[in-house]
């Protein structure tokens, strides 16, 4: 259930959470190491020198979430294109048909969403298990510094709400249209014509 | 990746089952708990337990949640499922057999 729920987070908070994971580390250590006697620079130094290289971890990390949540979006845009189509098509009212359209627009926006994603995880990245470079520490200082969502971090978020707005909206209006266009029909004066 | 990278991460994988079949921990613990068992002789480069992490929280062998570490901090907190035990158990035989394997290789002339 918690894998589910991981999957429907939105971009911004699993980013948030991840810089809160491996700042949680990172400063861990300082504070053990503060313990041990060390000045703030050395724990620090230390602290950067174990963790190895932030950024390659941040990217890794980004990576396979990534594609945990593309992989479940595929399965569920598979099943929501073959319903759509199916109840679009075989439908034989018109509510059936607005509700066979519909799931067939979550499915595409759904896919424009993993399109999206796929480009916002830039290319695979390999974090050494080896622990080594001490050139690496005076460097990553700055990358510790938390970022601001990239545009494209945003451009997910405004899919995401519009995966969940627009079929939505789209029922609605879909819907009120039917219905007034009952109205209509039934407004009609019956015309019967004598032989 | 090298072949001895590529060892060593599986064998990354199953120390944080391992790590984790103690209880609920966070990554600083886990890598607190290898390096205390193993009296430091085992140093891994602590960034590289995340993406392990989130690979196994994956694949449904650990679950995470938020909570409040020892000194009052919010953090991530790492248990193992029903499958990740089931994998633990797996891997510690594959482990057993191994080393038992390459044991004899090495006690040859």
């Amino acid at each position: 259930m918690q894998r589910i729920k991981r999957h429907f987070r939105l971009p911004s908070r699993l980013e948030r959470d991840l810089e809160d994971e491996l700042t949680f580390h990172i400063e861990m250590r300082i504070a053990d190491n503060l313990a041990g006697g060390m000045t703030l620079e050395e724990a620090t130094a230390d602290s950067l020198r174990r963790f190895g290289n932030v950024e390659a971890v941040r990217q890794a990390c980004r990576e396979v979430d990534n594609r945990a949540i593309i992989h479940t979006a595929r399965v569920v845009i598979l099943f929501l294109v073959f319903a759509g189509v199916t109840v679009w098509t075989v439908g034989s009212i018109a509510q059936l048909k607005v509700l066979g359209q519909t799931i067939l627009i979550t499915g595409v926006l759904l896919q424009l969403f993993t399109y999206v994603r796929i480009s916002t995880s830039t290319k695979s990245v390999t974090v050494p298990v080896i622990q080594t470079d001490d050139s690496l520490v005076a460097s990553q200082k700055t990358t510790l510094i938390r970022k601001s969502p990239s545009p494209k971090r945003k451009i997910e978020s405004i899919l995401i709400l519009a995966l969940l707005i627009l079929p939505l909206l789209l029922v609605l209006l879909s819907m009120r249209a039917i219905s007034a266009r009952r109205r209509q029909h039934e407004s009609k004066p019956i015309v019967r014509v004598a032989s | 990746m090298k072949k001895t990278d590529l060892l060593l991460q599986g064998t990354l994988d199953m120390l944080i089952l391992k790590a984790l079949s103690r209880g609920s921990l966070h990554g600083y613990d886990v890598v607190r708990w290898i390096h205390q068992v193993t009296d430091d002789e085992l140093r891994v480069e602590e960034g590289s337990l995340y993406p392990a992490l989130h690979r196994l929280e994956n694949r449904g062998w650990i679950d995470a949640e938020w909570g409040l570490s020892d000194n009052n901090r919010r953090a991530k907190f790492y248990k193992l499922t029903r499958a990740g035990r089931k994998q633990l158990a797996i891997e510690t035989s594959t482990w057993n057999r191994m080393t038992v394997a390459i044991g004899k290789i090495m006690q040859t002339e």
